[in-house]
């Protein structure tokens, strides 16, 4: 795993890209792990420590993905967050918050694009966003809406997903 | 009767080998033993741990009871610790939105003492050597926090997938996660680094005895030449964590399996060589037996009767051995090869 522990510029860098979804601050350390896999850190090894480990043992994970920082096949750079990065965040997450009701929940958890109504989305400026469970209040995954807005794209991963039909 | 019917069906298809039933005769008496293989067959109820990284126990044991869950909580001290006592539908308990979210983790209780033993908080510098798939881990994590230093090691990339998934969904973050075999990552840490941790975790490889109630095929599988040379494993892995370990640091050697040569035997070989104190084990609300101090001819040191052994047909669980020890000082009879 290659890594590339962010500077405080290029940590500020990342963080204003979110800022659709509120502002977000955090005293971890973000890594950059691959081409466009960004990570947080929250635990006590130094900078120095954590190169020292990574020169000496093959690493195969560091902290919790928190989100990708890449550019698209269209050249246009795209920041989003991870469905770890939302509750690694938490409340500091609000805004770009699209809710689904139950039925579209139960789409969503098995992997499904949801269709979605106006209402949900008139408040909605950005093609990502934090979505988030009307039942429980839970962040339940990162989406991206169409151009129309009339279609959620899912974006929680695969093991996040029930198993078998809807 | 189907039940019946069902279970003489299992114990024909996983027959109990001889030498196994003997061994388990001498460990705790015939009587016991009978209980022991009549248990075995029968799974045991399910088990979770609140990931108090994402919720807390309150609002997670609401959210389950309003699924109509009926829960438990064995541990006073440990309130995230809970049974589910409600028959549950197949794969009920992996697919709610808590389970996929990371509120919750799957975990036998005996696989949770390590940890209530070793208790890691925060500042600590903590080693889970064979880590994966990272119940322990993720245990670790939620003790501490999300802070101090959590090193996951893990021989194989496959179980490290796994790891990471499950890290990942616990929302840990403050674990680094190495490939290596456990024994080379110890004397590599030595070489290159100044690294010590003050908390270590050797949940070693082992016969797996004690999971025959989630994996019959262990019936099968069992044989006594493989506990032979497990058992030179463990003490190899023993050893080169406790080298690793400062002085005052404290280390927790465990197994899922109940043979003495995988346990017992192996701390008895640690403390004839470093110098280390074991410590007492208690945890109230759970039933644990006393170490072995002899075992056909063997004789261990006397300090084991507070290594703490846990039979499946105790506390319906599944069966572990743990032992907690501090080092003394570096001195160490061995010789050091790095």
């Amino acid at each position: 795993m290659k890594i590339d522990l962010l500077d405080k510029a290029k940590k500020k860098r990342f963080l204003q890209e979110l800022n659709y979804l509120g502002e977000l601050k955090t005293k971890a350390l973000l890594i950059k792990t691959g081409k466009e896999r960004i990570r947080a850190y929250t635990g006590a090894l130094s900078n120095e420590e954590i190169w020292d480990f990574w020169r000496v043992f093959p690493v195969e994970g560091i902290g919790v993905y928190l989100g990708k920082d890449n550019t698209n096949k269209n050249g246009v750079r795209e920041v989003r967050l991870s469905t770890d990065g939302l509750h690694f965040f938490g409340d500091q997450v609000a805004g770009a918050i699209l809710i689904l009701n139950e039925k579209q929940e139960e789409e969503w958890f098995f992997g499904k694009e949801v269709e979605m109504n106006s209402k949900q989305v008139e408040k909605i400026n950005s093609d990502f966003v934090a979505v988030k469970a009307e039942s429980s209040g839970d962040f339940i995954g990162v989406g991206k809406l169409n151009k129309d807005q009339t279609l959620l794209y899912n974006y929680l991963p695969k093991e996040r997903r029930r198993k078998g039909e809807l | 009767m189907e039940l019946l019917e069902h279970k003489a069906k299992l114990k024909e298809k996983y027959p109990i080998k001889p030498d196994f039933r003997a061994r388990m005769e001498d460990l705790i008496g015939k009587e016991d033993a009978d209980r022991f293989f009549e248990i075995a067959y029968y799974g045991s109820p399910s088990s979770i741990r609140v990931n108090t990284l994402k919720i807390s126990v309150d609002d997670l044991k609401k959210r389950l009871e309003d699924y109509g869950w009926k829960l438990e909580q064995p541990i006073k001290k440990h309130l995230e610790i809970m049974i589910i006592r409600s028959r549950l539908k197949p794969g009920e308990l992996g697919k709610t939105k808590e389970h996929l979210l990371g509120y919750y983790y799957v975990q036998d209780i005996s696989s949770m003492l390590p940890l209530l033993t070793l208790l890691p908080t925060k500042g600590d510098m903590f080693l889970d050597l064979c880590s994966s798939p990272g119940s322990k881990t993720t245990q670790a994590a939620a003790m501490m926090e999300n802070s101090g230093v959590i090193v996951a090691n893990e021989l194989s990339l496959g179980r490290i997938s796994i790891l990471n998934s499950n890290l990942e969904r616990c929302g840990v973050s403050n674990t680094i996660v190495t490939k290596n075999d456990g024994v080379r990552f110890c004397k590599r840490l030595r070489k290159k680094t100044k690294f010590v941790f003050n908390k270590i975790l050797v949940d070693a490889p082992c016969s797996g005895e004690g999971t025959l109630r989630k994996s019959l095929k262990t019936f099968n599988m069992w044989n006594e030449k493989t506990i032979k040379n497990l058992s030179k494993i463990q003490k190899r892995l023993a050893v080169e964590a406790l080298r690793c370990l400062e002085v005052g640091g404290e280390m927790v050697y465990s197994t899922c399996t109940l043979g003495p040569e995988e346990n017992e035997a192996v701390v008895d070989f640690l403390i004839k060589n470093f110098d280390i104190e074991v410590l007492d084990v208690k945890i109230e609300g759970i039933k644990l037996r006393d170490g072995i101090v002899s075992w056909r001819g063997e004789d261990y040191d006397k300090s084991l009767i507070k290594a703490k052994r846990l039979y499946p047909q105790d506390n319906d669980t599944d069966g572990f051995f743990l032992c907690k020890m501090r080092k003394l000082s570096d001195k160490c009879l061995l010789e050091d090869k790095k």
